[in-house]
């Protein structure tokens, strides 16, 4: 169990980082949106990064638990 | 005039205007989207493998912390690699095109052609799928690079070239203007000293 725990702890760190970084580009250079709006310029990245934590706590969560019901509670 | 310095991109000069901003067709995002799906299924495989098998050996335990933590690379690789996609852009502005190679965590490349220097653009759209798509290649040669410019899987290679076309022919008449005031000045300038040693 320890190291389920601290595999996801790492990987919410990494997501949080890169989510960080990403923000910190997007208000630096603000993306112009009027020369933007073509193919996958219509995408919201602040909805890829929402999808982006949801994965990251979803996968910990189902890891977590999928130890807990085939090695600790078995 | 508006003081663009750092607007949309680093580097961008205070009177430098966006022509036109675009990342790539998505089309390169089709191995990215196919790999997600590889992996979604391997981990429902694995989940149901578990959920089958009722004695699990010892070791299955430090098997099934591998396999979370390949899933967990993977996933943050994928979406990295996902939000690199937003990243990797191409700019045309008032004075330059621009490819900007960046990357959250390891790259930040720029190559910036002016468009003054601009000598040759070669649109390249080969196959049925570039053409159905709407992408290619372009390349961009100037004289004085060894290397040309390479822009490829751009979305909408016609736009660019448009744009591009438009952009130098402007910035070609923007210049010669200048040109053109600055020999008036001076000429204004020789009269005015001709015209002080004749009465001097």
């Amino acid at each position: 169990m320890p190291w389920i725990i601290a595999i996801n702890i790492i990987s919410l760190v990494f997501a949080a980082m890169t989510a960080w970084l990403m923000i910190k580009y997007l208000r630096k250079y603000t993306l112009p949106h009027s020369h933007y709006k073509r193919l996958w310029g219509f995408v919201r990245i602040r909805y890829l990064l929402a999808i982006y934590a949801f994965a990251t706590v979803g996968l910990g969560a189902l890891t977590t638990s999928l130890f807990y019901i085939f090695f600790i509670q078995a | 005039m508006e003081d663009n310095t750092n607007k949309h991109f680093k580097g961008q000069q205070r009177n430098e205007e966006l022509v036109y901003y675009t990342c790539k067709h998505w089309v390169v995002l089709i191995p990215l989207i196919a790999e997600m799906v590889v992996a979604i299924s391997a981990i429902s495989a694995f989940v149901l493998l578990g959920f089958s098998v009722s004695e699990k050996p010892g070791w299955s335990k430090w098997l099934f912390v591998g396999l979370s933590l390949l899933a967990m690379v993977w996933m943050h690789n994928f979406a990295t690699r996902f939000l690199n996609y937003f990243l990797d852009i191409v700019i045309v502005t008032n004075y330059r095109v621009l490819k900007v190679e960046k990357s959250l965590y390891l790259k930040d490349d720029q190559n910036i052609v002016d468009l003054h220097e601009i000598q040759d653009i070669k649109k390249i759209q080969h196959g049925i799928i570039p053409n159905l798509l709407d992408y290619g290649k372009l390349v961009i040669v100037t004289p004085t690079m060894i290397d040309p410019m390479i822009l490829e899987n751009m979305p909408d290679p016609e736009r660019f070239f448009r744009k591009v076309n438009n952009s130098k022919r402007d910035y070609i008449y923007e210049r010669q203007q200048q040109k053109l005031k600055t020999l008036e000045n001076q000429n204004l300038d020789y009269d005015y000293a001709d015209r002080q040693l004749i009465n001097g």
